[in-house]
Order: structure tokens, then C-alpha cells, then sequence
């Protein structure tokens, strides 16, 4: 007898996507004072002209509150900006972990002298 | 040492994808930091002898160099089909002393600073503060390099000051791999540096002044330029207005400047009797689709500097371009027949948006009022340098052409600066409307008018209707258009080959042109070009 797809499914569904997509936003702090790092043109968007560093990593819920970087990523010049993206990915892992994991992505540029 | 990273490429692109064009190499040179810390002499001599060994590479090879900033020139002025140098690396920076300043100099030495060529405006604005100083003026944003500034003119609406170049008093170039061939130049009328500092850099000094003056605005062919001394001024304040003005009244103000005899006035600018004062900085905006009775204008007034004024930052901010021109360049430029319904939109998103109370300025430093540009994604921006008397002339032209051949996604305005001495400067009136059309590019279909169709119809209205004109060199135009150059300089563009041909070997004159040279035909070498002309007048 084929599966039957109750009513209440498609319903969960509807509610998780909504809930994981919207779940994807990202924030970006922009030091204005700070010069950024620079490469030649390529793409759009705002780091276009700038050397944008990517980072992907896994965190428990509980260090979250306080997250380090665990190098000294832009040497002694600070950041000139960091950005915190969550993604789909990482709504999906906080889910079935059921809030114990969080998959972060942080995309920075390094401030020059 | 200096360390230079060569990257293999195949195109080279602006920050607004005004090309591709093709490209080899990108190298970048950067200053070896612990020789920074030890002794600027040193790390910038070293920095010099990297440049050196590059350039005999390239010429011995028989190809091209060619130096860039930071692209933000929205034409090919700095591509180069073989090599480029990408100079973020090269920022060092020093203040000029007591010591280094010329015998018989007129300029203080607390008002001289050094700049390498790859330091961008914020940069300069950042470090200038810290010795209580500011450029006297920039664009109307802070991302490009100093060298790329003054290579192509690049101006704000300073009327009373004129154009970047203006303000440079020493240069310092690299004009081939010998030893010989590092050389400080300045005018001769008006001496900054003495002999002694150009010893520390080893340059060999030229004190000329046409030269110096063709040098100036050097189109990037002039050899490489290391390094910049600029003279700057005490910090002041801009009170920034932005508010709307009648627009006959506006177009007077264009063709005249002749704000003391005003009808328009801010209550808060005016002079003991009443009459308004005559303001640092005036842009006025006009949509060509739309005959509107008031114009948006964007006024400036300069102010002895204060410490007590709000922070501008966040309301400079709302009112500079944002990314959203971006994402209407996407929806313009697939459907050019809502050109000018989308157009009224991209006002809204494009122009300064009036001050709530427009008799309240936004007060700020030079370097905070003219900050950060927001302006992302592909867009064009032609400018054509009219002198006053035609600017209105002008405007009506080019809006006409808008209009009936068109659609052509973009607005005008109109900025306002003093002559520039640089031979190939675009201010070449004694007061130059520097008119310009900034826009998203937009794809035409076969029968609209492309973009370079619009810039070559440009030209010909122009000339057709004898105004004469100048383009800014930074920006998009029809450069290849027959006889161009003559028609904007004339006389000045022989002399400025005469002079470049006489600086640089014949070698090295080839290695600094590039396709833009080639094309307006300033690439052409004198074969005898008077020696004289690069040698010291006094
Ligand atoms: C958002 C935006 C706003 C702008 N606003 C203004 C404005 O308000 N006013 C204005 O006048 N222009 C303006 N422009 C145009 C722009 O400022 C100029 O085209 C400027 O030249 C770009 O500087 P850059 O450092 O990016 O130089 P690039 O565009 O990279 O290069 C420009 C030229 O300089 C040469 N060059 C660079 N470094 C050297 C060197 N070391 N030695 C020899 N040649 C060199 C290059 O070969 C090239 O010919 C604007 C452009 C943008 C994108």
C-alpha cells in the first residue's frame, strides 16, 4: 500500500523551511576609520577590492557567547571589518543537533597600517 | 627587501567592470616592513630598486609596464595588454622637515608631506590629522591612490582650490632601470625640496616648470611615479548643505558662480550685510527626464576648524550612492525602454537625499564630508569640462541627447574648478563646469543607443555645436574618436609629447604607453624632442 503523506507533514515542512531560511542572514561590522587590505578588482558586491579571508567552523553552543579566533589573523593592523554570515548549512546543523552545534562562517578583512 | 608577487592573469578589470581587457601579469611590489621601521630612506631606496628591476625585465623583453591604484578609473587608461603593477604595497609616508625644505622655498615645511604612490586618500586623511592637517581637496570619495589621482586629474567642486595636481609641489620618478634614471622633479619658479633630499632618495633633481606641469597629469606614461610631495593646509571644517534650489537660479549660479549677488541664500551664510557668502564647494543635480522647477544641490561653506561638532559620519553616509544603483543597473539595464520611469527611482537612491532641516549643515573634517564611497557594481561616468559661460549650453545638449536618442540610465551634475596648471589638465578654463553623467551600464538592444554610441554622440553634439571641451581622463568616453585630443588641446598635446619625449629614452617611452596612449595618440615619440626640455631651467 503506497505511503500515505498525512496532512500534518507538508505543514511541518512549510514551517521548518520558513524557519531555516529565514534563519540565513548575515551581519557585518565595518570599522570606518581602518583602511582595508587591497586586491585588484574582481567580482561585485562589497569585497570586490578587498583580500577577504573565509572561515567555516564548527562551535559548540556554549563557547558561542565568547568565540576566539584562535590566530592572530590580521597581525598587529586589527580588522576592518568581520562579518557573520549563518547559513543554511549551519541552521540545518543547529537543528538536528538540537542546539548543540553551530556552524558558523565569518568572513573578515584585515585593516593595513 | 622589497618582495614582488607576480600573478599570471589573463584580464584586468576596473572596481566598476568598465572592460575586461586583456593583461599577462599583475605584479605587486611591497615595502619590506622591518626596513620601514629602520629607516624610511632606506626602505623606500629599496623599494625604488625593486621598480628598477622590473622595469629592465620588461624592457629588456620588449613589453609593457604599467602601474595601477586602485582601479577606479572607469575606462582602460591603466590597462596594460602585458605587464601592470598593482602598487597597494608601496605606502610609505613622512613628513617633510625644516631640513629638507629648499633654501629659497616659499612653502612652510609643516605644510610638506611625502606620499609613495600605492597610499590611497584615507590614508592620507587618516595620517594628515594626526599633525592637525588636511588636503585641501579630493574626489568626492577617498579610495584612490595618490599616484592614480593626479594621473588623471581627479578633482571634487572646490572651485577656489582646483584639482588634485594642484596641490603637488615635488615628484618623484622612475623613468627607466639605470641609475640615472630615478629623478626628483619640480617647478622652477617654485622650489619645495632642497638638493639634499633628493640625494636620500638618489634622484637626480629637474627644476622645470613645463615639464613639471606635463608630468603632472602624466596619463600613467610619464614613467612610474614613486613618489608625491603635496603641500596641505590647517585643519578646517565644511558646514555641508544639501537643499533644493530654483532651477533658473541654479543654472545662473552655473554659468556664473556669482553667489554674492544671489537670490538663493542659507539664513546661517551670509555676510555682515546680509549678502550670501561665497561657498567652498557647489554641485547642482539634474535628471534629463524630467523638467523639475527645483534643483538638488549639495552647497559647502568651509569653517576654522572646532573640536566640538557632532559626529557627520552617519548622516554623510545616508547621503552618498549606495549598493542599491547596483541592483537597479540589473533591472535598467535588461529593460532600457523604462530607462527614464526607472530613472526618477534611481534619483532617489542616487542623489544626496536634502538635509531634514536643509538650513542645518552636516558639519565635518574635509576627510569625514568627503568619505567612504558606497558605490558598488558596473557603472559608467563620463565628464566633460566646459568652460562656465557653456556649462548650461552644455547640460542642455547632452540632456537633449538623452532624451531623444536615448534612453541613457544616468544622471548629471554639475561640479566647478579653478583652471588646473597641468598641461593635460581637464580644468583647462579659467573656471571649468566639470559636467558630468554618472549612470549603471545598461545593455542595449540593436536599435538603442549603446553606451559607447551615447559617448562618441556626445563628442560630435558637442563639437557640433562648437563648445569646447576637455574630458576627464578617469572616465568613460569615446577616446579612440578621431582628432579628439586636438580638438580638446591642441598646442598643449604636441608639447606634452615634446616633453615626454625628451624625459624618457625612446625604449622606455614605449614601455609606458599602452593601448589608451595609442589610441588618442599621445603615444607618438618626438624623435627630436629638444634635450633641453628635461633639463633644469635654472
Ligand atoms: C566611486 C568613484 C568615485 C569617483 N569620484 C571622483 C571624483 O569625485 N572626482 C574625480 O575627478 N574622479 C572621480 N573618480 C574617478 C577616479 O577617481 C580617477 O579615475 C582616479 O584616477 C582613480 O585613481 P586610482 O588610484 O584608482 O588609479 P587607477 O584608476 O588605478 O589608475 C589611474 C591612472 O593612474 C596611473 N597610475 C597609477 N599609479 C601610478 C604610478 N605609480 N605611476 C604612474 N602612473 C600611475 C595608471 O596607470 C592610470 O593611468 C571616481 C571613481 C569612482 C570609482
Amino acid at each position: 500500500m503506497p505511503h500515505q503523506i498525512t496532512p500534518f507533514f507538508p505543514k511541518v515542512l512549510l514551517i521548518l523551511a520558513t524557519t531555516l531560511l529565514t534563519a540565513c542572514y548575515s551581519v557585518r561590522v565595518v570599522n570606518r576609520d581602518a583602511i582595508y587590505r587591497q586586491v585588484t578588482p574582481s567580482g561585485n558586491g562589497f569585497y570586490a577590492d578587498r583580500e577577504v579571508h573565509t572561515l567555516d567552523t564548527v562551535i559548540r553552543s556554549k563557547s558561542w557567547q565568547q568565540f576566539w579566533l584562535q590566530e592572530k589573523p590580521c597581525g598587529d593592523c586589527g580588522f576592518y571589518s568581520v562579518e557573520y554570515l549563518n547559513t543554511l548549512g549551519g541552521s540545518l546543523r543547529y537543528f538536528f543537533t538540537i542546539g548543540s552545534r553551530r556552524t558558523i562562517r565569518i568572513k573578515y578583512v584585515c585593516a593595513t597600517k | 627587501m622589497a618582495t614582488t608577487i607576480t600573478r599570471k592573469i589573463t584580464e584586468y578589470d576596473t572596481l566598476h567592470k568598465n572592460g575586461p581587457w586583456p593583461a599577462e601579469y599583475m605584479h605587486s611590489t611591497s615595502i619590506d616592513g622591518r626596513l620601514e621601521q629602520a629607516d624610511f630612506f632606506q626602505c623606500y631606496n629599496d623599494a625604488a630598486a625593486e621598480i628598477q628591476r622590473l622595469l629592465d625585465m620588461v624592457r629588456a623583453k620588449g613589453e609593457g609596464f604599467r602601474a595601477i591604484g586602485s582601479s577606479w578609473s572607469l575606462n582602460h587608461i591603466g590597462q596594460h595588454d602585458t605587464h601592470m603593477h598593482f602598487n597597494r604595497g608601496m605606502n610609505l609616508r613622512r613628513a617633510i622637515s625644516v631640513a629638507d625644505v629648499h633654501a629659497q622655498s616659499s612653502y612652510k615645511s609643516e605644510n610638506l608631506f611625502f606620499f609613495q604612490c600605492g597610499t590611497r586618500v584615507k590614508e592620507i586623511n587618516n595620517y594628515l590629522f594626526t599633525f592637525g592637517k588636511s588636503l585641501k581637496t579630493s574626489g568626492a570619495s577617498n579610495g584612490q591612490t595618490i599616484a592614480g589621482c593626479i594621473s588623471t586629474g581627479v578633482h571634487g567642486s572646490a572651485h577656489d582650490v582646483g584639482s588634485m595636481q594642484d596641490y603637488v609641489v615635488g615628484l618623484n620618478l622612475i623613468i627607466g632601470p639605470g641609475p640615472n634614471d630615478i629623478v626628483y622633479l619640480e617647478p622652477a619658479s617654485k622650489s619645495a625640496l632642497s638638493d639634499a633630499f633628493a640625494a636620500q632618495i638618489r634622484a637626480r633633481v629637474i627644476r622645470n616648470d613645463e615639464l613639471f606641469h606635463a608630468a603632472l597629469v602624466g596619463l600613467g606614461s610619464f614613467g612610474f611615479i614613486h613618489g608625491i610631495v603635496i603641500e596641505v593646509e590647517d585643519l578646517f571644517l565644511l558646514n555641508r548643505y544639501v537643499t533644493s534650489l530654483d532651477r533658473a537660479e541654479a543654472f545662473r549660479l552655473a554659468g556664473t558662480l556669482d553667489f554674492r549677488n544671489s537670490s538663493f541664500r542659507i539664513p546661517g551664510e551670509v555676510d555682515a550685510l546680509g549678502k550670501p557668502n561665497m561657498p567652498h564647494h557647489f554641485k547642482v543635480f539634474m535628471n534629463p527626464y524630467r523638467h523639475d522647477a527645483q534643483l538638488r544641490a549639495e552647497i559647502i561653506y568651509k569653517k576654522p576648524y572646532r573640536k566640538d561638532y557632532p559626529d557627520p559620519i552617519p548622516r554623510v553616509r545616508k547621503a552618498l550612492y549606495t549598493e542599491f544603483i547596483a541592483g537597479m543597473g540589473n533591472i535598467i539595464g535588461r529593460i532600457p525602454n523604462r530607462i527614464p520611469a526607472l530613472s526618477r527611482m534611481l534619483e532617489g537612491a542616487a542623489l544626496p537625499p536634502e538635509n531634514a532641516d536643509p538650513n542645518t549643515p552636516v558639519t565635518g573634517t574635509h576627510a569625514e564630508i568627503f568619505f567612504d564611497s558606497l558605490q558598488q557594481g558596473p557603472a559608467f561616468a563620463c565628464e566633460f569640462c566646459v568652460p562656465l559661460d557653456k556649462a548650461v549650453k552644455a547640460y542642455e545638449l547632452l540632456s537633449a541627447l538623452c532624451r531623444n536618442e536615448g534612453p541613457v540610465p544616468g544622471l548629471f551634475a554639475m561640479r566647478f574648478i579653478r583652471k588646473s596648471e597641468a598641461l593635460l589638465g581637464c580644468p583647462a578654463f579659467p573656471y571649468t563646469c566639470m559636467l558630468e553623467i554618472d549612470g549603471v551600464i545598461w545593455r542595449a538592444k540593436k536599435k538603442d543607443l549603446s553606451l559607447q554610441a551615447f559617448c562618441k554622440r556626445s563628442i560630435q553634439v558637442l563639437q557640433g555645436n562648437q563648445i569646447p571641451f576637455t574630458m576627464h581622463w578617469g572616465k568613460t568616453a569615446d577616446w579612440a574618436y578621431p582628432g579628439i585630443i586636438e580638438y580638446m588641446y591642441g598646442e598643449k598635446a604636441k608639447r606634452w609629447r615634446e616633453y615626454r619625449s625628451a624625459l624618457l629614452s625612446k625604449e622606455m617611452a614605449q614601455v609606458f604607453s599602452n593601448k589608451f596612449l595609442d589610441e588618442t595618440g599621445l603615444s607618438e615619440y618626438v624623435d627630436n624632442a629638444p634635450v633641453a626640455l628635461a633639463k633644469s631651467t635654472i
